[in-house]
């Protein structure tokens, strides 16, 4: 019986995965297809097939739209997988990556060097290190900072309670200090900092893409073979301990997995809303499964396609302008999960 | 000797809130001991310092033979099962997804289960006679339903000890009784079972051992039916002697 | 009478008033249209017609004595006090380390002129200890709860909304309204009447010089390419110096924010890319954005910016000056875009960047 059942199971779910994917490959084509400049799909094709012979077309689908689909790729997975695994780390359903002052780290950073970074900048700037590095660069110590207090702490504190507090200080404190680096500020800078704040999947260079997409991708590793320690932690702190789990280790990966995730899409992109809020709680609705091990692929998947979707809209394909990725997630994405909790009730029991 | 023994343990929480002193106990296969006493004497904190989610203040713990901490937390796993008290935190699981959650410390890296673990499960699920909830979510359980199903869990865990925090509490009679048999048979096919109960008269019946802890008393040890023909448990339960529990 | 006079001037809205009260607009404003001078039987005003953007009320201020402790707040305020010569009036500022000009920044170290803490957060009470005759406010609409509080203690605010203008010899007319404020009207009048000729005769040299090259401007945050609209003051320029600048034909105003690609497709081989915002060498441009290497005026080193006099703390004095000479604006994109038309020019804001 069990035999039988766990195989009818793992048949629904290696459909849904490979839904998913064929889902993930469209998305990736049509955002590919879809943007400001009319490109057709059959040139898309040739593009790949070699044959393309627009050099202006060609030039776009090389430099702007295909990192930008790869980025978008990425980061949305790498978001919904933090999310997961804050959501479960915390056994609370509103955490999510940002839950452990990550991105205010991040964004202090990046305000450091928006506001008083004229003069550092400039030093960094004549040893050849460009701007967007820089804000890289900024960003991730920022968070990083933020991250190593937080480890710190969860050292000495056994209540994942606690922590999440320590983490929403920290969060507090950060951006408080952004708002004062702010108040002092030209308009100029402050413009920088808010259109940071917005997010920008479309200005990763291959150069960065090629030390994103390695980072991301080891994280997301990470994260499959820490599905076991999450399954575990399911069940509440001291069952996950009675089964064998050893608690402040597995605490520790599993933030450390997480920062690298959300930091480096933080890092690279600015704080993008709502992905990691959402998929997760999406993927389980939808699948109907706790089960780490199963819904890992399922959430890296749904982040994936969603991230690409959600680019698209942002993108206005046909017009000239575009809209802030930041904005379009949470603005098309909150009405979808209200509906998906209208339709079914148990949202409560949904960790 | 398989199982638990204890040296003058004293169990509390630091620096020196000491609870229970000098506690000298026995815990072994196929036994079904009950731990009774009142609320707040530290049941709770004895069972957690038994299976090593609480450290001890002072004394010793030995399990099979080596002293419990030489044994890392996959180990002591291996060999103590628990069930706590109160719901598992996360109810968007199947039922066998749950007991399979017993198989944590005998999967490999990523956790898949293999031939032998899902027999296993299909095991503990037979022996709690539950095989009829196996695909259904745990938020649709009843109460009973439940607990029935985080006793397999624990079963599936496959060790040689299960430790159970207050595992009738909550129940209806009915499902007290049920529960109570099923933990019987189970210490009956050879493993150690160890409740915390209040449920004096049901499980005088069917355990095989008390403990009995009391403010200020001595940590105490005997057969059932000694304890309970001495006079003892009604002394640490401050019962009147009218009540008649056998 | 009135109501032909009024037709021929830009706002017929105005029309029921003037019959009723017996306004009379007087005409000397050629070319800004977001203020007037009006005049009654007892006195002359300056007219706001548009104080902030979008404002529905126009603000009226009657024409009297010159004020002699002024506090602006606008760096683009500085340079007509300069070139009124009256530079001492100016009293307070916000935020002095964005000033370029030497002879305020000179002031502030001789303590003439006090900083007045955060653009949009001013010191209110350092403010109102300078005793000030008058306030000179730039208002982009959220600024209104600071000013109407300088109101309240009785100090006259006088909204300047040079900002609004969309051609550069209107944003250069509003040395009339300092003029008006100042007591300095023949003054003001024949500082604008030479700028005016100047501007005319190197437009007619600019817009005859042949051949139109194609123009882009702006750069791109986040992922957004912030360029100049077709009715900007940046656009009036590159077309009044003989360039095509390619979103001429689009009706905005005020900033277009377009996609990189849409950019890309339109003007990746565009000859001329002028105004790169805070970017000054090409090694910070291709620092930030990779991308912006393969237009083809990168390629061809024919990118230029305003940033050829920086302020001190790296303000940009195109911006603090530049509005008030189109003149000079004018001559630098002419010898940018047709060299040979202005032999021997040396370029005052604009430089090529390296």
């Amino acid at each position: 019986m069990i035999e039988s059942n766990q195989d009818e199971s793992k048949k629904k779910w290696e459909s849904a995965l490979m839904a998913l994917l064929v889902i993930l490959i469209l998305c990736f084509l049509l955002s590919l297809t879809l943007g400001s400049v009319k490109i057709p799909f059959s040139f898309v094709i040739n593009y790949f097939t070699g044959q393309g012979n627009n050099e202006i077309w060609s030039n776009i689908l090389e430099n702007f739209r295909l990192p930008k689909a790869i980025t978008a790729t990425l980061a949305g997975s790498a978001l919904a997988i933090s999310g997961l695994q804050m959501q479960t780390l915390f056994r609370n359903p509103l955490a999510g990556p940002f839950i452990l002052g990550i991105s205010s780290g991040a964004g202090l950073g990046v305000a450091l060097v928006i506001f008083l970074g004229i003069s550092i900048g400039g030093f960094i700037e004549l040893s050849g290190i460009g701007r967007s590095w820089l804000l890289v660069g900024a960003s991730a110590v920022g968070s990083f900072l933020v991250l190593s207090i937080v480890l710190l702490a969860s050292f000495r504190i056994r209540s994942g309670v606690s922590l999440l507090i320590i983490g929403l200080m920290f969060g507090s404190a950060a951006s408080a200090l952004v708002s004062i680096l702010q108040y002092f500020s030209h308009a100029e800078n402050i413009q920088s900092y808010v259109i940071w704040s917005f997010g920008s999947l479309g200005s990763l260079s291959w150069d960065e893409l090629s030390v994103f997409t390695p980072i991301v991708i080891a994280g997301l590793l990470l994260s499959l073979f820490l599905s076991k320690q999450l399954n575990a932690l399911l069940l509440g702190e001291d069952y996950a301990e009675s089964m064998g789990l050893q608690l402040k280790t597995a605490r520790m990966l599993i933030i450390i997995c997480t920062s690298i995730l959300a930091g480096t899409v933080t890092a690279f992109c600015g704080p993008i809303a709502f992905i990691g809020l959402a998929i997760p709680h999406i993927a389980r609705m939808l699948f109907n499964t706790g089960n780490h091990l199963l819904l890992t692929p399922l959430v890296i998947l749904l982040g994936a396609i969603t991230l690409l979707a959600f680019d698209i809209i942002a993108q206005l394909p046909g017009l000239q302008e575009t809209l802030p990725i930041n904005a379009i997630t949470s603005l098309f994405g909150a009405p979808f999960v209200i509906w998906l909790i209208l339709r079914r009730s148990n949202i409560k029991y949904s960790l | 000797m398989k199982g638990i023994r204890s040296n003058d343990l004293t169990i509390g929480y630091p620096p020196d809130k000491r609870l229970i002193e000098n506690i000298n106990l026995k815990f072994t296969p196929g036994n079904f001991v009950a731990l009774v006493g009142q609320n707040g004497v530290g049941k709770s904190t004895l069972i957690r310092t038994l299976t090593g989610l609480h450290p001890a203040l002072a004394g010793e713990i030995v399990l099979d033979g080596e002293s419990v901490s030489t044994y890392s937390q996959t180990e002591i796993a291996k060999k103590i099962a628990v069930v706590l008290t109160g719901k598992p935190e996360s109810l968007n699981l199947s039922v066998l997804e749950l007991i399979a959650l017993g198989r944590h410390p005998h999967t490999g890296w990523l956790g898949v289960l293999k031939e032998t673990d899902k027999e296993v499960i299909e095991a503990a699920l037979s022996q709690m006679e539950i095989n009829y909830i196996a695909t259904k979510k745990l938020f649709e359980l009843s109460d009973g339903q439940l607990q029935k199903v985080m006793i397999a869990r624990a079963l599936a865990q496959d060790t040689e000890l299960i430790i159970l925090d207050e595992p009738t509490s909550h129940l209806d009679l009915k499902n007290k009784i049920e529960v109570l048999e099923l933990l019987r048979k189970i210490a009956k096919s050879g493993k150690g079972v160890l409740i915390s109960t209040h449920e004096i008269q049901l499980t005088a019946s069917a355990c095989d051992e008390f403990w009995c802890v009391d403010f200020g008393m001595p940590f105490l040890t005997g057969p059932a039916k000694e304890i309970v023909d001495t006079g003892v448990l009604h002394e640490y339960l401050h019962l009147p002697s009218t009540v008649r529990i056998l | 009478m009135l109501v032909s006079l009024a037709g021929c001037i830009s706002t017929p809205k105005e029309d029921v008033r003037f019959e009723e009260v017996g306004f009379k607009i007087t005409a000397d404003i050629k070319y800004a249209s977001k203020f007037y001078f009006e005049k009654d039987d007892s006195s002359e005003y300056i007219v706001v017609s548009e104080p902030w953007p979008g404002a529905i009320t126009e603000k009226r201020y009657p024409i009297g004595k010159a004020p002699l402790r002024v506090v602006c707040t606008s760096t683009s305020h500085l340079p007509f006090f300069e070139l009124l010569g009256m530079e001492e009036v100016v009293v307070g500022f916000p935020n002095l380390s964005l000033v370029s000009s030497e002879v305020f920044r000179a002031r502030a170290e001789n303590g003439y002129l006090t900083d007045l803490g955060p653009d949009g957060n001013m010191n209110m009470e350092l403010l109102l200890s300078l005793n000030p005759d008058a306030v000179v406010a730039f208002d982009m609409g959220g600024e209104s709860n600071t000013l109407d509080k300088i109101a309240e203690v009785g100090i006259p605010v006088f909204h300047n909304s040079d900002f609004l203008e969309t051609s550069p010899l209107g944003r250069a007319e509003w040395i009339k309204f300092f003029g008006a404020l100042l007591d300095k009207r023949a003054e003001a009048d024949s500082i604008f009447k030479h700028i005016e000729k100047e501007y005319l005769r190197l437009k007619d040299i600019g817009e005859n010089a042949g051949e139109k090259p194609t123009v882009l401007s702006g750069v791109v945050y986040g992922d957004t390419w912030f360029l100049p609209g077709g009715k900007n003051w940046s656009s009036a320029f590159f077309k009044n110096a003989g360039g095509e600048y390619l979103w001429e034909k689009d009706t905005a105003s005020g900033w277009l924010e377009l996609s990189f690609e849409a950019v890309y497709e339109v003007a990746n081989d565009a000859d001329y890319w002028i105004g790169t915002s805070t970017l000054n060498t090409k090694d910070e441009m291709v620092g930030q954005d990779g991308r912006y290497g393969s237009f083809n005026s990168f390629k061809n080193n024919q990118v230029f910016s305003y940033n050829k006099r920086l302020g001190p703390q790296g303000g940009y004095d195109f911006f603090e000056s530049g509005y008030s000479r189109p003149d000079l604006v004018l001559a630098d994109l002419i010898s940018i875009l047709h060299p040979e038309s202005l032999p021997n020019y040396a370029t005052v804001y604009f430089q090529k960047l390296k």
